[in-house]
């Protein structure tokens, strides 16, 4: 998903069939020598510093920061012009400051991307967990409920509730969120039905321990890493799914700002103004970029094979 | 239906610890098919015996030793263990037994939970089952088993298990196995993915912990010299049956059923008298969804007859304590001796 | 004696790897005669697979290879490009263990085997089905029409197998490299597999090198066996030589923890303690000494070299076992309870 031009809201926001790395029957060779759990908690701990301290940054520090001014502030002596120094990345239709808008956005955007995969991990990681571990009925109810709400179309679905609804910021969330749910237990899923067949979970059935026990001693701490790593690949979508709500007109509503909506804005004028759609469409691309880079490392570092010599 | 009898079962004794009658175990195999893994299987372990499980892959082996510790329990068949019938206890009554079975996996890196600690992998049965409050008890035990199974508790313990090598590992998992005091290891290919200088330490370290624990073994394995070595009493099985039962000094010296005498005609030493009896072992292992009426081996068997074709043979005694289902068992007064190389 | 089909002079194969460099292979030399069998046996971490790759020109960019390999009298180590393309998997052909490794599961049988013919021979589609055919049936596949017709999977592990060697065989290979061909088999599978290997070498006259961590596999097939060792061979003896007089301890005690059929029923076992060196970390001396019963200071301080002691054998140790020395080594090892090495010969804690 790198491509954040098209973020394929109308087919599918969530790629439906999910590379889940082979939970690893070999030596895993777990980074540094510090063991097993305490890296969970570094790549935790990166993901939440990154968008904890841009949001945070960009929340405190933007009113103070010299270049912002109010990003609804209009400047009748200078619309639509060009970057500059004093408007680094040019101004909007009526004049606005096109970094401070960018910036004020980022904080509504972020915090959907945040606030949609903390709930879509929580419950669609709960899902996948359950689904993938007892199988049986609660898999046949899961795999209904994921399958039947993959198998509307996004867009559709999202109309729907946006229309049926409010164009709020709840709702909003909320409708992101339905897409995100599924997608995600899907993979956790996946990856729990693989470890849940592991011999240590045998092991631990022989041993008498109880399944809610096993679930969260053995099958979770195996399943964290491909969920923290998709955690980072979802925000990443969800990003580029906000704002293509936003571009179609189905987000959040004027005035409050968010990413998509200040390159849907600057669209309209786009021949005169190309930096109100190139520079903010830059800092998505960017973000989700190295949101991507996260997520694809890690999946490539718990993926490791053991090396075959001998 | 025709079981292969009850003819082995040594209910004169009174020291059984496992009586196995009639064990029937099929998975569904799509499409409404049954995989039938295991039909009709009946033998008995005595106290402190090990009973050795041989067959190619498909034989039913694991399956049979896993459904005697009810994972999962058997789809019909009885399960006798210490006056209770295992197939009857449910839920609590069955987690509650599950201390007295304990089990040793194949792949000994897979078997250990990548993200614990030695210690807490060995000590996980304590804390599913409380030691002492004060965890003296605990650290206690852990220590000792760890020490019993020969790795030094002060440095393995803090370790986790992918710094270990296979037979390391395998060592670990006999600890975890052991902590509770068991009566009964259910031991799956437990030296197949270990180096052949490991496997000995393996097993000795196996007959060690059972003189020392008073355990019983159920030990599964394709390779016919080690099960030889480790067991008290071989059980060969086909196609989910049982084709013969015997002391094991006992079968390897007088094999009866061909298909026996083919397994071991099959074990790559440069002379081996059976040699030709591996040779004639034709054909491929039929399907388990369709297994072959009369005896499951007359498909490939070289001795077989219209007979073998209709009729399923039962266990027979056909020498002391030596049990043979089989129409025509190879009976000699010849002992075949496989010389080693 | 004329040059020998293969020849390996001191090979060195290391591995970059993010903890160090993991030498794999270290001084390893092999002469193979037109139709002789080849046994390579150890361990895993021994470099038997690792030898047999670096000959089918296999490893992958991070291996840093040194020394010689001829075969036929070309420098495979700097083949022509042209000659390149038709040698691997034509001349000297491999069987990997894994028959699915060779196997394209989305191919039919037939397309697989023709395949290579039609290539590298220039076949035409009938006459590669015609040999397609013959050759599924020296392998011992019944109906070989209908199985060109099937998928890797509708076959059983043993039929796969079989299916793998006729490809192999397809272009007439000079030399055949069986790498562990019957481990994933079942017992009475893998006696099949072996019988039609070595019949089908007789017939052709070709050459094989078999990768096995079997001695008892190795022991019927071989003509000469070479027991391998972290990346070193220890000894290397026609194969009768090797069964009924070995001289290196580490031979010596591989037989030794090899449960055996004649033995009764739990007869005690004699395991080797310990357990391999690290590839990372290798030790100055020998690299059995650590685990070895006989060491004394010397084998500590130097790297033993394979010497010539017979027809055929060639063994590399300081203390062979039956020799006076090795004897006197070994009571005086006994009588300390430890070796100069510093194995404890009574404890059986593993050393971490």
């Amino acid at each position: 998903m790198s491509d954040t031009t098209d973020p394929g809201v109308g087919t599918q926001a969530f790629p439906s069939t999910p590379k889940v790395p082979s939970a690893p029957s070999k030596p895993i060779k777990v980074p540094r020598r510090s063991g097993g759990g305490n890296w969970l908690f570094r790549l935790a701990a990166a993901w939440l510093i990154f968008i904890i301290s841009v949001t945070i940054l960009f929340a405190i520090f933007g009113d103070a920061l010299p270049l912002l001014s109010d990003p609804t502030l209009k400047d009748a002596s200078a619309i639509k012009q060009g970057p500059s120094w004093e408007h680094p990345f040019g101004t909007a239709t009526f004049g606005q400051d096109v970094l401070s808008r960018v910036v004020e956005g980022g904080k509504i955007s972020l915090f959907v991307a945040t606030v949609v995969t903390a709930i879509g991990i929580f419950v669609g990681g709960a899902m996948g967990l359950l689904a993938g571990y007892y199988r049986g009925w609660v898999d046949t109810v899961v795999r209904l409920l994921v399958n039947t709400t993959l198998s509307i179309p996004a867009l559709l679905l999202v109309i729907f509730i946006v229309a049926v609804r409010s164009q709020s910021l709840a709702n909003v969330i909320f409708a992101v969120t339905l897409l995100a749910i599924p997608a995600l237990a899907r993979i956790v899923r996946a990856s729990t039905l693989q470890v849940a067949d592991r011999e240590y979970v045998k092991a631990a059935e022989v041993l008498g321990a109880k399944r809610s026990s096993i679930l969260i001693r053995e099958v979770l701490p195996n399943v964290m890493p491909t969920l923290i790593s998709f955690a980072f690949l979802t925000t990443g979508i969800i990003l580029v799914a906000e704002s293509t709500l936003s571009f179609l007109g189905l987000s959040v509503e004027a005035p409050t700002i968010t990413w998509g909506s200040i390159i849907s804005e600057g669209r309209i004028s786009f021949a005169e103004t190309p930096h109100m759609v190139f520079l903010p469409a830059l800092v998505l691309f960017l973000t989700v970029l190295s949101l991507n880079f996260v997520g694809d490392q890690l999946l490539k570092r718990y993926d490791i094979k053991e090396a075959a010599i001998g | 239906m025709a079981g292969s009898g009850h003819a082995p079962l040594r209910d004169d004794r009174d020291d059984i610890l496992i009586r196995v009658k009639d064990l029937v175990m099929e998975f569904p195999a799509g499409g409404g098919k049954v995989v039938h893994a295991v039909s009709g299987v009946t033998f008995d372990v005595a106290e402190g015996e090990t009973l050795g499980l041989v067959g190619e892959s498909g034989s039913g082996k694991s399956t049979t030793a896993k459904a005697v510790i009810q994972l999962p329990r058997p789809t019909s068949g009885s399960v006798w263990f210490r006056g209770q019938e295992l197939t009857e206890l449910k839920g609590e009554a069955l987690r509650k037994v599950r201390p007295e079975l304990q089990m040793i996996f194949q792949d000994p890196i897979s078997s250990l939970n990548p993200r614990r600690k030695v210690s807490d992998v060995v000590g996980e049965g304590i804390r599913v089952w409380g030691g002492s409050t004060d965890g003296q008890f605990t650290e206690a035990r852990i220590n000792e088993i760890l020490e019993a199974v020969g790795l030094d508790p002060k440095i393995a313990g803090e370790r986790y298990p992918h710094e270990f090598s296979g037979g390391q590992a395998q060592r670990i998992s006999v600890a975890r196995s052991l902590v509770l005091d068991p009566k009964v290891i259910v031991c799956d290919e437990p030296v197949s993915a270990l180096d052949v200088s490991v496997q000995a330490q393996i097993l000795n370290l196996l007959e060690d912990m059972k003189e020392r624990y008073g355990l019983t073994l159920l030990f599964i394995s394709h390779d016919l010299s080690v099960v030889k070595n480790i067991s008290d009493r071989v059980a060969v099985m086909y196609l989910g049956k049982l084709c013969e039962i015997s002391p094991s000094d006992e079968l390897y010296a007088n094999p009866a059923h061909p298909y026996t005498r083919a397994l071991l005609g099959a074990i790559p030493e440069p002379d081996n008298p059976l040699a030709a009896e591996a040779e004639t072992l034709s054909g491929e292992l039929p399907s388990p969804i369709t297994p072959p009426p009369g005896c499951r081996f007359h498909t490939r068997c070289k001795y077989a007859t219209d007979k073998c074709r209709e009729d399923e043979p039962q266990m027979e005694e056909i020498r002391p304590d030596h049990f043979v289902a089989c129409w025509h068992p190879v009976i000699t007064d010849n002992p075949v001796t496989i010389k080693a190389s | 004696m004329s040059e020998p089909q293969l020849k390996v002079e001191d090979l060195r194969v290391a591995f970059a790897t993010p903890r160090g460099s993991v030498q794999a292979i270290d001084g390893l030399n092999i002469s193979l005669e037109q139709g002789e069998t080849l046994a390579i046996v150890g361990e895993s971490g021994s470099g038997k697979s690792v030898t047999v790759r670096t000959v089918m020109n296999l490893l992958p960019s991070t291996a840093s290879i040194e020394g010689n390999i001829t075969f036929d009298g070309l420098d495979l180590r700097n083949v022509p490009k042209d000659r390149a393309k038709h040698l691997w998997g034509v001349d000297v052909a491999m069987i990997f263990q894994d028959p699915m490794t060779s196997l394209n599961p989305v191919k039919r049988i037939g397309s697989q085997i023709t395949e290579s013919m039609r290539y590298h021979l220039k076949y035409s589609k009938g006459q590669a089905k015609a040999k397609a055919i013959e050759l599924l049936t020296q392998v011992g596949i019944p109906e070989p029409e209908k199985r060109m017709r099937q998928y890797p999977h509708e076959l059983s592990g043993g039929m796969r197998q079989r299916v793998v060697i006729a490809m192999a065989l397809a272009c007439e290979p000079k030399l055949l490299i069986a790498d562990e061909p019957t481990t994933a088999l079942d017992v009475t599978v893998q006696k099949h597999i072996l019988d039609l290997l070595g019949e089908l070498q007789r017939e052709r006259g070709m050459s094989m090198i078999l990768i096995t961590h079997d001695l008892g596999v190795a022991g019927g097939r071989a003509d000469q066996i070479a027991v391998m060792y972290a990346g070193r061979i220890m000894e290397e003896a026609p194969a009768s030589t090797i069964f009924s007089s070995m001289r290196h301890p580490y031979t010596e005690a591989l037989f030794e923890s090899i449960p055996s059929v004649s033995d009764p029923s739990h007869t005690r076992l004699t395991p080797i303690p310990g357990r391999p060196p690290d590839l990372l970390n290798l030790p100055t001396g020998c690299r059995y000494a650590a685990r070895c019963r006989y060491a004394q200071v010397s084998c500590t301080e130097a790297l033993p070299s394979l010497e010539s002691i017979g027809t055929n054998h060639s063994v590399a140790c300081y203390l062979p076992v039956g020799s006076s020395a090795a004897i006197d080594a070994r009571a005086q090892n006994e009588a300390a309870g430890v070796t100069a090495a510093g194995l404890d010969l009574h404890s059986n804690m593993e050393i971490l």
